[in-house]
């Protein structure tokens, strides 16, 4: 029966399904979202979010990039998404629906995009239509599109990337893997978590391809991708440069959240909430400013800390990293606990735990199916695919497990989840449409997915 | 043909550069008015009212635009009616 209903697919172009469940988000966003938003938003954050908006807007009012215009300009967020706020808010004026509307879009190209990815992952046609349903109904992914936050364009980015890089892959030419870098760092200009990853890629090259390539070739590609990913960052590193003598080509914020991550690790517990806990963590961060003597502007939301000087930011930034390190460094056995929790809180972690249980439901059949789509692909025939996909999720644990997790993080992984979940379902169901699955024998090097 | 993995990050990276250089524009006029305002009496006057309303964090860009763009008087009406505001909600 299960099968009956994915042969049901083959019928269906992915191009309608996708735009018909965007039409179905939209008629969700603009219509009925509006009658439950209160009690929705005490479950999810759904407004904007980490205050991307001021930047966006300040930007399209000529105030620069601040947080306010009264603040010093700020290194705290990559420009990537507040430039494309800017962008929108300078078309149509302030709001959150046109940030929506966006999202939408990059949501339905994402959706195109795992598509493709799935298509060669699983060796068939409706493999790739499940991996983009699977993606586009994903709870996750829809509040990150209903909130005016990065998620959604940097999923987009990062699907192009790893297209670009199976193709780089697949013709084993510099030139793409140059290209595939650029991409990196356009993305990277919007969220920068993505942009070590090309180090795993040694891996890849260990593992997966054949012949396996010489030392030299595997570090002249790394290297020639990091130039392109460095050339697409060169206007914010420059920029950062100018404004604090520094290299700085991803925001300065990683103090801070390592702060929030010890902080959460030592006080979370069942007679509290995460959004609690995180806002006490805040309040801290502000009275150690305030004791060290540097001068910010005091609001009653004291999240984050909006500074007078860029240079007391980016000096408290770091000050907070050393504080946190210390603190591991003389109890090591605080940071394999933290990164244990962590790795629970990335996949589950809600604003409260009636939320945590809710991600539960909703994350472990994802989880479940996309590495047992992991397991499988990395048996099969298509391994060189599934591997990379692989490596990513383990290159993204590695950035978030030390220093702070929450379940919308995990949102960023939810293609390739779905992509892997799609391989599992394909093979549980043992349905052969117009692609057969593994039927020959041998290693297959990824191809382009055009 | 076109390889749309390349094409759109393109479009968002030509997007971003736009974005940035009209916000570097803006705020090059900004500094031109506050420079000029320094020379100019009704321009210095409303922003003075601008900086002193204890409602300023609250005034959008777009009124102090209107200011900028030589038009004190909106400045002042608009300290004025957030000031009746303020004391009728007082009361």
């Amino acid at each position: 029966m299960i099968s009956r209903a994915l042969q049901s697919l083959s019928g269906v172009k992915t191009l309608h399904l996708i735009l018909a469940m965007t039409a179905l988000k939209a008629l969700l966003f603009f219509v009925a979202l509006p009658i439950f938003q209160e009690q929705f938003s005490t479950m999810y954050g759904i407004e904007f979010a980490d205050n991307y908006q001021l930047l966006g807007e300040n930007l399209a009012e000529g105030n620069g990039y601040k947080f306010t215009y009264d603040t010093a300009p700020t290194l705290m967020r990559e420009a990537g998404y507040p430039l494309t706020l800017a962008a929108l808010f300078s078309v149509f004026g302030f709001s959150l629906n046109i940030a929506r509307a966006a999202n939408l879009l990059f949501a339905a190209a994402s959706a195109m995009f795992v598509a493709r990815i799935a298509e060669k992952a699983s060796g068939s046609a409706v493999g790739s239509k499940i991996a983009a349903l699977l993606f586009m109904v994903h709870p996750g992914v829809v509040v990150a599109e209903m909130r005016g936050g990065v998620e959604s364009l940097f999923i987009m980015l990062l699907m192009c990337f790893f297209i670009a890089t199976y193709r780089a892959l697949e013709s084993r030419k510099l030139s793409d893997y140059f290209l595939a870098g650029l991409v990196l760092g356009i993305a990277a200009n919007v969220r920068g978590t993505a942009l070590l990853f090309p180090s795993f890629l040694v891996l890849y090259f260990f593992f997966w391809e054949r012949p396996r390539p010489s030392l030299v070739l595997v570090v002249t590609r790394v290297t020639i991708m990091v130039v392109g990913s460095v050339i697409a960052l060169t206007p914010w590193i420059v920029r950062n440069y100018e404004l604090v003598g520094k290299f700085a080509p991803t925001a300065s914020v990683a103090g801070v959240s390592s702060h929030a991550g010890q902080y959460i690790c030592k006080h979370l517990s069942f007679s509290n909430n995460l959004v609690d806990v995180d806002g006490d963590a805040a309040l801290e961060r502000a009275q150690m400013a305030r004791d060290q003597g540097y001068k910010f502007k005091e609001i009653t939301a004291l999240y984050y800390l909006y500074f007078f000087d860029v240079h007391d930011e980016v000096e408290f930034n770091s000050y907070m990293g050393k504080q946190v390190r210390d603190n591991y460094l003389a109890s090591p056995s605080l940071l394999f606990g933290c990164a244990a929790k962590n790795a629970f809180n990335f996949w589950f972690a809600g604003k409260n735990w009636t939320s945590t249980a809710m991600n539960a439901v909703v994350q472990l059949p994802y989880i479940i199916l996309g590495f047992a789509g992991l397991i499988i692909g990395l048996r099969g025939h298509r391994r060189a695919h599934v591997g990379l996909l692989g490596l990513f999720i383990l290159y993204t644990l590695g950035i978030y497990l030390p220093i702070l997790a929450q379940a919308r993080y995990s949102v960023a992984l939810m293609p390739v989840m779905s992509v892997l979940a799609a391989v599992a379902i394909m093979r549980w169901a043992r349905l052969r449409d117009d692609q057969p699955l593994e039927e020959a024998g041998g290693q297959e090097a990824p191809r382009a997915l055009t | 043909m076109i390889r749309i993995e390349l094409a759109i990050p393109a479009a968002v990276a030509v997007i971003m550069a736009a974005a940035a250089m009209l916000a570097t524009h803006r705020e090059s006029i900004r500094t031109e008015f506050i420079t000029a305002c320094e020379k100019n009496a009704a321009a210095d006057e409303c922003q003075t009212l601008w900086w002193n309303s204890p409602e300023r964090e609250h005034w959008t860009s777009k009124d102090i635009w209107a200011c900028w763009a030589g038009n004190p008087r909106t400045c002042a009406e608009q300290a004025e009616a957030e000031a009746r505001e303020l004391k009728k909600t007082a009361q």
